[in-house]
C-alpha cells in the first residue's frame, strides 16, 4: 500500500499534473460559476476529450473540473441563490439570506474554505477506510437503501418548512415527477401520455435551474426589489471574506462532523450530496448555540453543508473505484470516463492498481486546493455581483437560464419546463410547500423504486423488518412526530 | 378563496389523477410505487387541506397570504416571459434575447445606450458561452428552419 501511494504522489508531483488540475479547475470554475450550469454539466461536456489524453491525465482533468466546478457553485448559490445543480442547494438557505443583509463576501469565504477542509478531511479519511470500505458497505441492501431515501427527504420536510406535511407531500410530488418516463422494468408509458419528450422523463438540470433560479429571479422582480443585496454598503472586502474562513476556523468540530457525515454518506451507494448536506445542515442546527437563526442567514448553515458536499466526492469515489457502483449521480459520469480508458472498476482495481485509486484521492484534494485559491482571490470581486441592479441581472440571468435549458438536451420543450418550474417553484416557495424536498424526491425517484421494489421481492411487503431498516425506520418517525410532540408539550405545559 | 388553499387543491386533484392513471398501467411493478407516494400524499394533503379551512374559518379577518408584489404585477412578469420564449421559438435565442433585454430596459427606463450596449454585450456572452466555449448550438428559431432550412446558429 505504500509503494502505491509513493507511486502516485510521484506522478502528482510531476508540473504536467499540476498544469491539468489548474486548467481543469479554471474550467470547472469559470463554467461552475454560470448560473444554470454545474459540476455534472461541466463533467458530461467534456467526457469526449478523456478518449483522447493517457488515463491518468483524462481522470485527473475530470476530477479538477468537478472540485472547481463544485466549489465555485457556491458562489452564485450564495450570491444569487442561483444553481446549476444538487450540489449547492442546501448552502442557499443560510448564505442567501447573509447576501440580504451585506454578508454575502463572509458567506462565501465560510463557503469555500468549509468546502476546502471538507475535501482534504475525506480524502484523508478514504485513505484511512480502504481497507475497511467493502464490508461496510455491503451491509446496506434494497430496503436499507430506500429507507435512507426516505430519512433524507424526512430530514428536510421537518428541518425547513413550518409545515411537515407540506414537506412530506413535497417530497411525494417530487418522486412521483422523478417517476415520469418509460418504467424500465415493464416499459409503461408512466405519466408521459404518449409524448416523445416527456418518455425520458424531466431533465434534472433544468428542473433545478427553473424551481431555484428563475423562481427566485421572479420573486425579485415581483417584490420591485432594486438590488439583490438590501444593504447599500454590502461587503465585498478580502476581510471581509477571510471572516468567512475565521468562522470556519473557530468551528473545527462542527467540519469534522459534517466531513464525517459527507464521506460516511458519499460511501453508501447513491444517497448523493443532497442528502449528505441536509443530514449535515440538520446535526449544525441541533448542535448550535443559536438554532433559531437557521435559515434566516446563520454562517454554520452555510459551513457544514460545503463542508460535507465536498466529502461526499472522495467517499463517492471510493465506493464507484471499488465496487463499481457509482455512489453519486456525477460518479456515474466518472464510471463512464473509467471504462472509457479501460479502467475497470472494483475489487480487483483495489488489488492491482491501488496507485490509481491513491492518484484520484489526491486529485481531488490537490484540485481542491487550487480552486480554493482562485476562487479566494477573485471572491472580493465576484461578491460585488451584488450591487448589479435587479433590472439588468432579471434579463441577463433569464437569457443564460433558458439558453443553458436548451441546451442540456437541444430541445426548445426544456425552455417552457423550466419557465414552468420556475412559476411552479414560487408557487410553492409562497405557500410553505419545500422546494428542497422535491428536489430531492426527484432526484432519488427512480432509485427509490427499484430499491423499493428489489426489497418487495425479496422480502415481501414486511421487508422493512430487518433490525437496520428498523433502526432507520424508527428516527424517520422520531424525525417526523417530534414537531407535533413539542407543541403538544408546549400545550400541557402551558396548562 | 385564497392563493394556498386554490394552490394545494390544485395539488390535491393531481394526486386523485396520479391514482387513477397508476391503476391504469398494468403492471404491478409499474403500479405499485406511485400508487403508494400518490395515495400517502393525497392523504396527507386532504388533511393539511382541512385544517387550513378550519384555520380560515377561525380567522376569516385575517389578510390572506397570495402573491405579493411590490413591484411588476404577476400577470406582467408572466407576459414578458411567455413573449420572450415565444420570440426565442420563432426567431431564435440570439435575436429574441437582442430584443428582450433591450425592450426590457428600455421600458423600465433605461436610456437607449444603456439598453442597446447591455443586449448587444448580452448576447455576445452568450454566443461566446455556448458556441466557441462549450461548442453547443443555440436554436435559431422556426423562421429560420423555414428560410435557412437549418434549426441552429
Amino acid at each position: 500500500m505504500f509503494e502505491a501511494f509513493v507511486s502516485a504522489a510521484r506522478i502528482l508531483g510531476d508540473p504536467t499534473a499540476w498544469g491539468i488540475m489548474l486548467i481543469g479547475s479554471a474550467a470547472g470554475i469559470a463554467i461552475g460559476i454560470l448560473p444554470g450550469l454545474g459540476a455534472m454539466t461541466t463533467v458530461a461536456l467534456l467526457l469526449p476529450f478523456v478518449w483522447k489524453t493517457p488515463p491518468q491525465i483524462g481522470l485527473i482533468l475530470l476530477l479538477a473540473i468537478c472540485a472547481g466546478a463544485m466549489v465555485s457553485g457556491c458562489i452564485t448559490g450564495i450570491l444569487l441563490s442561483v444553481v446549476g445543480e444538487e450540489s449547492s442547494v442546501v448552502s442557499i438557505i443560510d448564505g442567501h439570506p447573509m447576501t440580504v443583509r451585506g454578508e454575502g463576501a463572509r458567506a462565501v469565504g465560510a463557503g469555500l474554505s468549509s468546502s476546502l477542509i471538507g475535501a482534504v478531511l475525506a480524502v484523508g479519511m478514504a485513505f484511512v477506510m480502504i481497507p475497511i470500505v467493502r464490508p461496510l458497505v455491503m451491509v446496506f441492501k434494497s430496503s436499507e437503501l430506500f429507507l435512507l431515501g426516505l430519512l433524507g427527504i424526512s430530514f428536510i420536510a421537518v428541518l425547513i418548512e413550518r409545515s411537515v406535511i407540506k414537506g412530506v407531500v413535497s417530497g411525494g410530488l417530487g418522486i412521483l415527477i422523478g417517476l415520469m418516463g418509460f418504467h424500465p422494468l415493464t416499459g409503461v408509458d408512466r405519466f408521459a401520455f404518449g409524448s416523445l419528450f416527456l418518455y425520458g422523463g424531466f431533465n434534472l438540470a433544468v428542473v433545478l435551474i427553473g424551481l431555484f433560479g428563475l423562481s427566485e429571479m421572479f420573486d425579485l422582480v415581483l417584490k420591485g426589489q432594486t438590488r439583490i443585496s438590501k444593504i447599500e454598503i454590502a461587503s465585498t472586502r478580502m476581510k471581509d471574506v477571510f471572516k468567512g474562513t475565521m468562522d470556519c476556523i473557530r468551528r473545527p468540530g462542527l467540519l469534522l462532523r459534517s466531513a464525517i457525515i459527507g464521506y460516511v454518506v458519499g460511501v453508501i451507494p447513491a444517497t448523493g450530496m443532497m442528502v449528505a448536506q441536509w443530514v449535515a445542515y440538520g446535526q449544525a442546527r441541533q448542535t448550535s448555540k443559536t438554532p433559531e437563526q437557521f435559515g434566516k442567514g446563520c454562517v454554520e448553515g452555510v459551513i457544514a453543508p460545503e463542508c460535507s458536499k465536498s466529502a461526499v466526492l472522495a467517499g463517492a469515489l471510493l465506493t464507484t473505484l471499488a465496487l463499481g457502483i457509482p455512489g453519486s449521480a456525477i460518479m456515474a459520469l466518472f464510471l463512464g470516463a473509467f471504462m472509457m480508458v479501460g479502467v475497470t472498476p472494483g475489487p480487483m482495481l483495489m488489488l492491482q492498481h491501488l496507485d490509481l485509486v491513491f492518484l484520484l484521492l489526491l486529485g481531488i484534494a490537490a484540485s481542491s486546493v487550487i480552486s480554493f485559491v482562485i476562487c479566494y482571490a477573485a471572491a472580493g470581486q465576484l461578491c460585488k455581483i451584488v450591487f448589479a441592479p435587479t433590472d439588468f441581472l432579471y434579463p441577463l440571468i433569464l437569457a443564460l437560464i433558458l439558453s443553458a435549458s436548451y441546451a442540456t438536451t437541444g430541445q426548445m420543450w426544456d425552455v417552457v419546463v423550466v419557465i414552468f418550474a420556475g412559476m411552479f417553484g414560487l408557487f410553492m416557495d409562497r405557500f410553505g410547500y419545500s422546494r428542497p424536498a422535491l428536489c430531492l424526491g426527484f432526484v432519488l425517484g427512480k432509485l427509490l423504486e427499484y430499491y423499493f421494489l428489489t426489497a418487495f421481492k425479496i422480502g415481501g411487503p414486511l421487508f422493512f423488518l430487518t433490525p437496520l431498516s428498523l433502526c432507520i425506520l424508527a428516527v424517520m418517525v422520531a424525525l417526523l412526530v417530534y414537531p407535533y410532540t413539542k407543541n403538544l408539550r408546549r400545550r400541557l405545559r402551558r396548562a | 378563496m385564497n392563493g394556498s388553499l386554490i394552490f394545494s387543491s390544485v395539488l390535491l386533484l393531481i394526486f386523485a389523477a396520479v391514482i387513477a392513471r397508476s391503476l391504469t398501467f398494468g403492471y404491478w411493478e409499474s403500479t405499485l410505487f406511485p400508487l403508494l407516494i400518490g395515495g400517502l400524499c393525497f392523504v396527507l394533503l386532504a388533511i393539511e387541506l382541512c385544517r387550513e379551512l378550519l384555520a380560515k374559518n377561525r380567522a376569516a379577518s385575517e389578510e390572506q397570504p397570495g402573491i405579493q408584489t411590490g413591484g411588476s404585477s404577476f400577470t406582467n412578469l408572466m407576459a414578458w416571459v411567455s413573449a420572450f420564449a415565444v420570440g426565442i421559438y420563432l426567431i431564435g435565442f440570439l435575436i429574441a434575447t437582442v430584443i428582450f433585454v433591450f425592450s426590457y430596459l428600455k421600458l423600465r427606463g433605461r436610456g437607449w445606450w444603456v439598453s442597446a450596449a447591455t443586449s448587444v454585450t448580452t448576447i455576445i456572452v452568450l454566443y461566446c458561452i455556448f458556441k466557441f466555449g462549450l461548442d453547443l448550438d443555440l436554436y435559431g428559431g422556426l423562421i429560420s428552419q423555414l428560410i435557412m432550412g437549418n434549426e441552429n446558429y
